[in-house]
């Protein structure tokens, strides 16, 4: 399908989807090296997508299927200027799953600037802390974990790691034995369950189990796609009674 | 006798495409064929049962995107322009295929199929569906719901509640305005639910909500009923989880009943097959080969090498399908009976594109399970409203973070390709917040330029873009559709501050997004989600 589209078009047209793919060397690739790499890609994404995503996500993309409009004319279009950065210094948590966050900021240059003029040199962390209970201050924390940052970098994905715990992230100016909070995010909470710590006790209940099964399983072998269902599922045993 | 009850639940939801701008746009398309494979399909299938006298009473959610663009006279033009175009190439095609008898009656069966939906559309239901959906929930066919106003997945907005009000108070104003009923429950846009959403919904009056099955079973507390009755949050709504074992054998791709081999293959179209000298008036421009809806060919399995479509067989196989799915209810039914202390209610949730459009025999088989159900002794349909009325009190229950996307969470709306447009939406909404405490009570023209932002705002958070940039099939447009958003609320917010207001520009953009038409700003507002 692809195949057709993409011989018909521009040597200069087939190098902008080129890198948008990130081929590497497209300037160097003549026109059918283009296309097959091309090819290869959008055959590589849709292997990837029917592998990754659940029943409901599969069937819900077929809504958008008119084309792959990586090929379209429209690829072309200059799109919409949007601002690269915002005059803030904030860092904001969003939940991805009960094992990872998404964690972005701005860093104000001026902030930054002002810190550097005080103290020389500063280097710059991400860190997450970990809360048994929610809306503690940070002074309160006694879990927490470290991760470097640059100043050219604005967010990170970040391992939870426990269930039932709360956490914040905070981006920190540090120099030495200095450091100075810069700005914290919002408060997560990472979703664990009754259930979860309680395996045992869901094993030698045999209507628990039954109850739970007939929520999460079907009798043809398929699972609820939940990571904690399925991480249960396997501590259980897997199949169904 | 002990009854296995139910309740189907269909959402309709699309993206609010139209572009003005363009004499005709691809994405467009979307809409186009969801109305002439789903929901006329849908509609003819109620009035059908509604006149052999078969009771059913479905759940449909609504989103207000798809509303408004099933009334927009824009549309409604350019879709019958595509009905018009689809049948002069049904003519074209029963010419062409006229020494193949079996290509030819397959054509025939299409450019009928089109000519009946331009007649139905056109002549019967004078291009106003809004109107016969209205008449459905009337004559007691479906009850009318409605989600998120342009299907924001709200899990990733919970620290925003102001934009939270606002999309459930932009679809509630949307629904009333259109079906003129406040509607009882909401869909949550994926079933994405987080601790605390409830309450935005009791705010409004809204009784239920559904989510997935792990919402409940994952939930802090033992569910004493599993997902086989609604559980009651804190504050008084009830949540309804999804039945995954019933829901599983129509949603799976691989071994669900749509994957059966006699039936019609999706992928395969004229658009794709013929020459494109031949083809091209009815493709996209320039020469974008699309789905023109004519697809002769079975499933067959995985082979290039496809069998024709036989039209009897696949109807004999809907057959079979309905007959084993109501099998599949009781058989449930009587395993899951004995574990809980009142009948099991079972929530079987679907999208309603997935009927007709995708699965192309799906809406003859929803026909035959609703008969089926109607003419059993152990089956019975029940809205969650009825079921509320019947069983007000439920285990008090708090449900947990879930959806129903990959790996039960957020991560298909959060990932590597679509996590950059959070920081500049989250921007945006508190950008608009602020444009609300600075100008309160505002009237005429820097109204007009402050409701617009808002609209911006909810437009941006649509939950298909960071969808089609994840699964990688428009993302293109995906992604120009949020920057426009982004850009243009900025363009709201610039003049603002400069006190400034370009009328030319705000009056094009009003015509291009015409969705939310009374919309007031101060849906924005901190003091009223408090």
């Amino acid at each position: 399908m692809a195949e057709q589209h993409l011989e018909k078009m521009t040597l200069a047209r087939l190098r902008c989807i080129g890198r948008r793919l990130g081929i590497k060397d497209e300037e160097g690739l003549n026109r059918r090296e283009l296309v097959i790499a091309i090819e290869e890609i959008l055959e590589e994404r849709s292997d990837d997508r029917l592998r990754l995503n659940n029943e409901v996500m599969n069937l819900r993309g077929k809504k958008y299927d008119l084309i792959d409009d990586i090929c379209s004319e429209s690829q072309g279009e200059p799109l919409y200027d949007i601002p690269e950065s915002y005059a803030d210094t904030s860092v904001q948590m969003l939940l991805r799953d009960p094992h990872w966050a998404f964690v972005y900021w701005n860093l104000n240059p001026k902030d930054l600037e002002e810190e550097k003029e005080a103290r020389g040199e500063i280097g710059l962390v991400l860190r997450i802390h970990e809360f048994a209970h929610p809306r503690l201050p940070l002074t309160k924390c006694r879990n927490f974990f470290d991760i470097s940052i640059r100043e050219d970098d604005s967010s990170w994905y970040v391992n939870l790691l426990n269930l039932s715990r709360w956490y914040v992230a905070s981006i920190i100016a540090v120099s030495g034995d200095w450091s100075e909070v810069l700005a914290s995010s919002n408060e997560i909470f990472a979703p664990g369950g009754y259930w979860i710590d309680r395996v045992d006790e869901l094993k030698c209940s045999e209507r628990e189990l039954a109850l739970f099964h007939a929520a999460v399983t079907d009798f043809s072998g398929h699972e609820v796609d939940s990571m904690l269902v399925k991480t249960m599922l396997s501590e259980l045993g897997g199949s169904r009674q | 006798m002990n009854r296995g009850t139910i309740a189907l639940v269909l959402h309709a939801h699309l993206p609010f495409v139209r572009h003005p701008e363009y004499p005709r746009f691809l994405e467009e398309n979307w809409l186009f064929e969801a109305i002439t494979e789903t929901y006329i399909p849908l509609i003819r299938m109620f009035h059908r049962l509604k006149r052999d006298d078969v009771p059913c009473r479905v759940t449909l959610s609504l989103s207000p995107t798809l509303v408004t663009m099933l009334a927009d006279p824009l549309l409604k033009q350019r879709y019958t322009e595509y009905l018009e175009r689809s049948i002069e190439l049904g003519l074209k095609e029963v010419e062409r295929t006229a020494d193949n008898p079996e290509l030819n009656r397959l054509a025939k069966f299409y450019l009928t199929m089109y000519e009946r939906t331009l007649f139905e559309y056109s002549d019967m239901y004078r291009r106003d569906l809004i109107k016969v959906l209205r008449e459905l929930e009337s004559d007691g066919s479906v009850t009318l719901i409605t989600t998120a106003g342009t299907h924001a997945f709200l899990p990733l907005y919970q620290n925003y509640p102001e934009a939270v009000q606002a999309q459930i108070e932009s679809a509630l104003m949307t629904h009333v305005t259109h079906f003129r009923r406040k509607p009882r429950g909401l869909w949550l846009p994926e079933c994405g639910y987080y601790p605390g959403l409830e309450h935005m919904l009791k705010r409004h009056d809204l009784g239920y909500f559904f989510t997935a099955s792990h919402a409940v079973v994952l939930a802090g507390n033992k569910a004493e009923r599993g997902v086989f009755a609604p559980v009651r949050c804190p504050n008084g709504v009830h949540a309804f989880a999804r039945s995954f074992e019933l829901s599983q054998a129509v949603w799976s791709e691989a071994d669900g009943y749509p994957a059966d081999y006699a039936y019609r293959d999706f992928y395969r179209d004229i658009g794709y097959d013929l020459d494109m000298e031949y083809i091209r008036p009815y493709v996209h421009e320039p020469d974008v080969r699309v789905f023109t809806g004519y697809k002769y060919w079975a499933i067959t399995g995985k082979t290039e090498d496809k069998k024709l479509y036989n039209i009897e067989q696949a109807r004999k196989r809907v057959e079979e399908h309905a007959e084993n799915f109501l099998y599949s209810i009781e058989r449930t039914h009587e395993r899951t009976r004995h574990l809980i202390d009142r009948e099991p209610y079972f929530i079987i949730p679907f999208d309603a594109e997935l009927f007709g459009h995708w699965w192309f025999e799906g809406i003859d088989w929803l026909e035959r399970v609703l008969r089926g159900i109607a003419a059993s002794d152990v089956l019975e349909l029940k809205t969650p409203e009825s079921y509320l009325a019947q069983h007000p009190v439920n285990q008090e229950l708090q449900p947990a973070f879930s959806s129903w996307g990959n790996d039960g969470y957020s991560s298909v709306w959060l990932d590597g390709t679509n996590d950059w447009i959070y920081r500049h939406i989250h921007k945006c909404i508190e950008r608009m917040i602020e444009l609300v405490e600075r100008f309160p009570e505002q009237d005429s023209l820097k109204k007009r330029f402050l409701d617009h932002g808002a609209r911006e705002v909810l437009l941006m958070m649509a939950s298909d873009w960071p969808f089609i940039m994840s699964s990688g099939t428009t993302m293109n447009y995906a992604e120009r559709r949020v920057r426009e958003h982004i850009h243009n609320f900025n363009v709201v917010y610039d003049n603002l501050c400069r006190n400034t207001v370009d009328t030319e520009w705000l009056t094009r953009t009003e015509k291009k997004f015409t969705i939310f038409p009374d919309i007031d700003y101060q849906i924005f507002s901190r003091h009223k989600r408090s």
